[in-house]
């Protein structure tokens, strides 16, 4: 069974060029219009923040702090089954601090699957053409709802890696604490690497359907995961031993799944090199729509959609595709548009959608559109 | 606002862990305003504290220094601990909660830090000579490693089970669901990670 969940109201102070606001969101569809630089994106940033613990699109942290203000806080209140809960993340001094019902939460995987959000933006067309982060990105997404751990042993793998490099820096290829540290890059490196393949393999399972719904018929999609490190200990932690130099003066690890990616061909030939604008599009629709069905399985709610200007990035039938999937996945519904008068959902009923101006980081309620 | 030396006070209690300003200034106030001599006796005793209470020369523990000798604490006193089993740990926090289990008979060995590049601890800021020093001194038979299970903690484990390994048998405490919990109340990273850590029945 397959749970409902929505925001019923939203807060967020000190957010990007966002200082104050307060929102009040329909059950299915909220359309967040306005001209550009107004702070759509950032509603969509804070509200992926609050659910994730995370950007979409910062670097660091601090990023998200409005120009001269001490703290960025986001506030919710988000129903599930009918029954509320508090969620508040906050990043206050460069440091981020999460409160589930005035409670810190047991871990941060258990904060960052808690309200399932799916985002669709710009960027995610780097997903077929892009370097492997994004597509890295996606599988430890994908991995995080299925497997909790994999977020513990990303943290102690990253930890491992870091305490092996500065080692490696200061102490050379012979300290003989070296040892030490790889064993626990493999360890945890092995089981990162086993958890980014399974992901990989339920987003290769559903990202077929609806990519077949989309592309021309008898276009073959492939996709597979390409290790960059191993699921055997051993294997990882010899492969560490031999690269220590080469790691040494490249200043990272040469091996392991940091190094993960998707690889992703069409009729036998890569994506990224062989594909062109308009398949590509598709096969980044496919896997981010393969990313949603894998969430919602995972998690057992239909998760919260960000949809970020997607119209101008796609033609008027992919645009069409997405909005039949929207209406199809029973989601609460965000997006931004510079042209919301372009949104008609007869389909809904009038209480199911509301409509939103931003101006300069402020919120105005607006008529929407029959 | 306040007065100079309130305003200390209120500096040097803020620097306690888990104060805050507005806490340290409901300290300072209540040490002045209270009909009691609070603020003397608390001043007496902190005054001696680091002259009474020092490590214990042998664990690393909290010890009281008496006249004869130095300090040496209640657990290394403790004729009727098992000299043969000796328990290294991390910090004395560590201690205090392993000795809260009961489950320890032997004695202790704080290590003070642990390893860690990136925190500037390599293997030579271990008191690794020492403890060293005290399995043969006590003819020590099996070392409990109970570092914590973060990577720092691990890696400390392992680098111990390296310098230590063929002088005594080397033991590290288990991780995974707490006693008494039903298993669908233990968080998913614990399960999971007690399920990674699974051993034989036998």
């Amino acid at each position: 069974m397959t749970s409902r969940l929505s925001f019923q109201s939203l807060s967020v102070r000190g957010f990007r060029n966002i200082s104050e606001l307060t929102l009040e969101p329909a059950e299915r569809l909220n359309v967040l219009a306005g001209d550009n630089g107004q702070g759509k994106t950032s509603l969509l940033e804070a509200v992926y923040f609050l659910a994730t613990s995370r950007s979409f699109r910062a670097e660091r942290m601090g990023e998200l702090v409005q120009q001269g203000q001490s703290a960025a806080v986001v506030r919710a209140q988000v129903v599930e089954q009918g029954v509320p809960r508090e969620q508040r993340a906050a990043i206050t001094g460069g440091r981020r601090s999460l409160k589930l019902d005035d409670k810190a939460p047991k871990n941060l995987a258990s904060y960052a699957t808690r309200t399932p959000v799916v985002v669709f933006h710009p960027g995610d067309l780097a997903l077929g053409s892009g370097p492997a982060s994004v597509r890295r990105t996606l599988l430890s997404r994908v991995a995080l709802y299925f497997e909790p751990t994999a977020l513990s042993h990303q943290g102690r793998y990253t930890r491992a890696a870091r305490e092996r490099q500065r080692l490696l820096d200061e102490r050379g290829t012979e300290a003989r604490e070296l040892e030490v540290f790889e064993i626990l890059m493999a360890e945890s490196g092995a089981l990162l690497a086993a958890t980014h393949r399974r992901a990989a393999e339920r987003l290769a399972q559903a990202v077929l359907p609806a990519f077949r719904r989309m592309a021309a018929p008898d276009l073959q999609l492939e996709v597979r995961y390409q290790p960059g490190g191993a699921e055997d200990r051993e294997v990882f932690q010899r492969e560490l031993f031999t690269r220590r130099l080469r790691d040494k003066s490249a200043r990272r690890p040469s091996f392991g799944p940091q190094r993960d990616d998707l690889e992703l061909s069409l009729d036998g030939r890569s994506a990224r090199r062989h594909a062109s604008q308009g398949q590509l599009r598709v096969l980044t629709l496919a896997l981010k729509l393969a990313e949603l069905t894998c969430v919602r399985e995972a998690r057992g709610a239909h998760p919260v959609l960000l949809l970020d200007d997607v119209s101008s990035e796609l033609d008027p039938e992919r645009t069409g595709a997405v909005y039949r999937f929207v209406r199809e996945a029973a989601s609460q519904v965000f997006v931004t548009t510079t042209r919301p008068e372009l949104f008609t959902t007869p389909e809904l009923e009038p209480d199911e959608r509301r409509d939103f101006r931003l101006v300069r980081g402020a919120l105005e309620r607006t008529v929407s559109p029959s | 606002m306040l007065p100079e030396s309130l305003t200390r006070l209120v500096q040097l209690l803020s620097r306690l862990p888990g104060v805050g300003e507005k806490t340290a200034q409901r300290f300072a106030l209540h040490l002045i305003s209270t009909g009691d001599d609070l603020a003397a006796r608390l001043g007496a005793e902190l005054s001696q504290l680091a002259a009474r209470v020092q490590p214990c020369a042998r664990c690393g523990n909290i010890a009281e220094l008496t006249d004869d000798g130095p300090a040496t604490c209640a657990v290394c006193r403790d004729t009727r601990r098992e000299p043969e089993l000796l328990c290294v740990v991390a910090r004395v926090q560590d201690l205090l909660a392993v000795e809260r289990s009961g489950a320890m008979r032997g004695r202790y060995f704080v290590l003070g830090k642990l390893l860690s590049p990136l925190d500037g601890v390599g293997p030579s800021e271990l008191p690794l000579a020492e403890l060293k020093r005290r399995i043969i001194e006590d003819g020590v038979k099996e070392v409990l490693v109970a570092t914590p299970p973060s990577v720092d903690g691990e890696a400390t484990a392992l680098l111990l089970s390296r310098e230590l390994g063929d002088q005594v048998r080397l033991t590290r405490i288990a991780s995974g669901v707490p006693h008494g919990g039903d298993l669908e109340f233990a968080d998913r990273i614990t399960l999971g990670r007690a399920i990674d850590g699974r051993r034989n029945l036998d």
